[in-house]
């Protein structure tokens, strides 16, 4: 892939419509502070495309467990990775993508919610199950550029209404509900709702969080996680990744002026319906007692946007979910076939994991599809504070593990384990209380315990991510080190280093990795050799029919000599660049960054 | 008594402008992103500046050091031009003023050897 639909896929399979309904909710309810989850996100791409990905090719891995595989050794690192990764894909992102884009389905059409989802999920299956990986990236191209024309168009719709941005600064403060509940001030707009940086202490996204902790989410989403690591692997040199990167910082800035503001816009126009504080408003409104700012987008689309344009937006919509889901499911099923069903079967034939892998995403949208009711509750009704929040309780310890692993050789492997059940024991303990404990909708007494409502979720995130990284670091030091020649090519250090690579599990391990990647798709980020050898067997009419709807090569792929295949090898984890596409990806990424702090200081 | 006129003059043109400083302290938003790109450039050029250093410093450790000793002496080298326009007096040898080094440079990739 070269980085222009690298770019795309990395902004629309994180921009699906749980950021589009939850971003423009918190932004309807907090102001613009919300933005800075997005513009963060530049860094760790940069850092992903600078750092990360240079390390993960030379290390020739195609997912993130296999890498702390092949970094550390032993079985039981790799599959509580796999795990942990999956139960995080369903909690945080299936989940929260389905029900946006079902509520967002139910505000705008009228259907039924489990009708709208099922329909989707079926449109979604079949171009993800025919297509794998390849499919996934060229729609995701394209959905981004409909997201991102739909998206623009709303906005200037809104901006124009209001009075543009002077306008919402003014319209914004006094958007008051004309029911209130006495006695209170939650009605009241935020008096700091135009400024990113607020108190440490008393706002409702802190600046130190801001900068800080959500580095720390940051970069487990953009550096640590399958599904944006995959489509940067998938690059056809370290440029391309880089460039990728880049392409997709920029469009990343885009989020806050089409979704952010016409949040805003939407509660200044509508504030008795978005901004609505009386819980049996709330509830008639749209079916929530906490609040209703999740509709403040849906609700935008349906007010502003003539009939025509109305369909534009549904489109948008349904772009970003299945750009979004598509990536999902494909990462998903690569982590559930590669690192946990190639553990328990180690045998297991191309065909069969490549079946195995697209049963376990039907299984997975059934399951996420149980999860909605509660994601409908939680959080005050705010989507994206609970995708944030259960993200930051689970997420810092990885990492702390990934950034430990690439710069620090003395991590070993008991440090990394008992690291990672260390964070995950605290993490369950600070989710299961904010589970347990409700959060007080407005005029009620606030009788949770202090750790929980003080203590900040990005405040918790990075202290989460150091506590972590001293426990690694403290175990490590009392277990004896992996010895230099197993690092080759595994950390920052050794990246370039051209020692033989001494795999630390068996070598029966090397010949079973290199047949899936060459394979098909979707289980690995190289596309297959062209040119197979036509001396295969003839076969049935449907056979054929079906290994061509399923992307895998009719033929048995050419059995390379030895010194082909490490030449192959060495071809695929190469990390030289030119010097001319090395200097212009770094003077695009420094250009990128001025912009990117130029508003941060703008909207500070 | 004059002098102290003066004095207190002075003081209350300095006290006067309080009243138009509380306006210009917030700064317009433009500003305020300028100044930031402005600090972000500053901390991006003592980087580059460090990691050159620090880079550099470990290639010179690695060159062997040639004679820089007082030159009796002066010789002009046949030409400047191009590359090679390195002094002969750099090549002097210690053992005796009249022989000449073989110089070893770590050029990157190209690895001359002594002999």
């Amino acid at each position: 892939m070269t980085w222009g639909p690298i770019g795309a896929s990395l902004m629309s399979s994180n921009v699906g419509s749980g950021l589009f309904i939850g971003l423009a909710g918190t932004g309807a309810a907090g102001g613009l502070a919300v933005g800075g989850f997005e513009w963060n996100a530049t860094w760790a791409l940069l850092a992903l495309g600078w750092i990360f990905v240079p390390v993960y090719i030379a290390a020739g891995v195609v997912t993130m467990p296999e890498y702390l595989r092949k970094r550390f050794g032993g079985q039981r690192i790799q599959i509580y990775m796999s795990v942990l990764s999956l139960i995080l894909y369903i909690f945080t992102k299936i989940s929260t993508d389905i029900f946006s884009g079902a509520l967002f389905i139910q505000i705008s059409l009228g259907w039924n919610l489990y009708l709208s989802t099922v329909v989707l999920l079926a449109v979604t299956a079949v171009y993800t199950i025919a297509g794998g990986l390849t499919a996934v990236m060229y729609t995701d191209t394209l959905q981004t550029v409909i997201m991102v024309i739909g998206a623009l168009v709303l906005t200037f719709i809104g901006f124009e209404k209001i009075g543009w941005y002077e306008g919402l600064k003014e319209k914004y403060s006094t958007a008051i509900p004309s029911v209130t509940v006495p006695n209170t001030t939650c009605h009241l707009p935020r008096p700091d709702a135009f400024h990113m940086l607020r108190d440490p202490i008393t706002g409702d996204i802190p600046w130190p969080g801001l900068i800080f902790g959500l580095s720390v989410l940051a970069l487990w989403c953009w550096c640590t996680d399958q599904v944006i690591v995959q489509r940067s692997l998938s690059a056809k040199g370290v440029s391309h990744a880089k460039g990728g990167s880049v392409l997709a910082g920029y469009l990343k800035i885009l989020p806050m002026f089409f979704i952010v503001m016409p949040g805003m816009i939407s509660r200044a126009l509508y504030p008795d319906d978005v901004g609505c504080v009386d819980p049996k408003i709330c509830e008639k409104v749209c079916g929530a007692k906490v609040g209703c700012s999740n509709i403040a987008y849906p609700k935008l689309v349906m007010e502003l946007m003539p009939i025509g344009l109305r369909g534009l937006m549904i489109a948008v919509m349904m772009a970003a979910l299945m750009s979004s889901l598509t990536s999902i499911f494909n990462s998903s099923s690569t982590l559930f076939a590669i690192d946990i069903w190639q553990r328990v079967r180690k045998k297991a034939s191309e065909q069969e994991l490549m079946i195995v892998g697209r049963v376990f995403v039907l299984i997975l949208v059934v399951i996420s599809i149980l999860w909605i009711p509660l994601i409908q509750t939680a959080n005050s009704g705010q989507l994206f504070d609970y995708i944030q929040s259960i993200t930051s309780y689970l997420a810092p310890p990885i990492t702390a593990l990934f950034l430990l692993a690439i710069f620090c050789k003395r991590i070993n492997e008991p440090g990394a384990f008992w690291g990672l059940m260390f964070g995950l024991m605290v993490g369950l303990v600070r989710m299961i209380m904010e589970f347990c404990y409700q959060t007080p909708s407005c005029g009620e007494e606030d009788r949770r315990p202090g750790v929980l409502k003080d203590l900040h979720y990005l405040y918790f995130a990075l202290i989460l991510c150091g506590l972590t990284a001293i426990v690694i670091v403290f175990v490590s030091l009392l277990t004896p080190p992996i010895p230099e020649e197993k690092l080759v090519r595994l950390t920052w250090w050794t990246r370039y280093s051209n020692a033989p690579v001494v795999d630390l599990e068996t070598h029966k391990h090397e010949s079973t990795e290199i047949n899936p990647s060459t394979g098909e798709n979707d289980l690995g980020a190289v596309d297959p050799e062209p040119g197979h050898e036509p001396g295969a067997a003839e076969m049935p009419c449907w056979k054929k029919t079906y290994f061509w709807f399923c992307g895998m090569s009719a033929n048995s792929t050419p059995t390379l000599t030895r010194e082909e295949r490490a030449a192959q090898e060495q071809k695929l984890t190469s990390i030289v660049e030119k010097p001319l596409w090395k200097t212009v990806c770094n003077v695009n990424a420094l250009l990128l960054l001025v912009i990117n702090v130029f508003l941060w200081g703008y909207f500070g | 008594m004059h002098a102290l006129q003066v004095a207190v003059l002075c003081l209350l043109i300095a006290l006067e402008p309080v009243n138009c400083q509380e306006t210009a302290r917030r700064l317009q938003p433009w500003m305020q992103g300028l100044i930031a790109v402005a600090v972000f450039l500053v901390l991006v050029a003592i980087a580059f500046v460090v990691n050159r250093y620090w880079c550099q410093e470990k290639d010179e450790s690695m060159e062997s050091v040639v004679t820089i000793g007082n030159k009796p002496e002066s010789i002009v080298s046949n030409g400047h031009e191009g590359k090679y326009s390195s002094n002969v007096a750099d090549f002097r040898s210690r053992e005796n003023e009249r022989a000449y080094e073989n110089v070893i440079e770590y050029d990157e990739k190209v690895l001359t050897t002594a002999m």
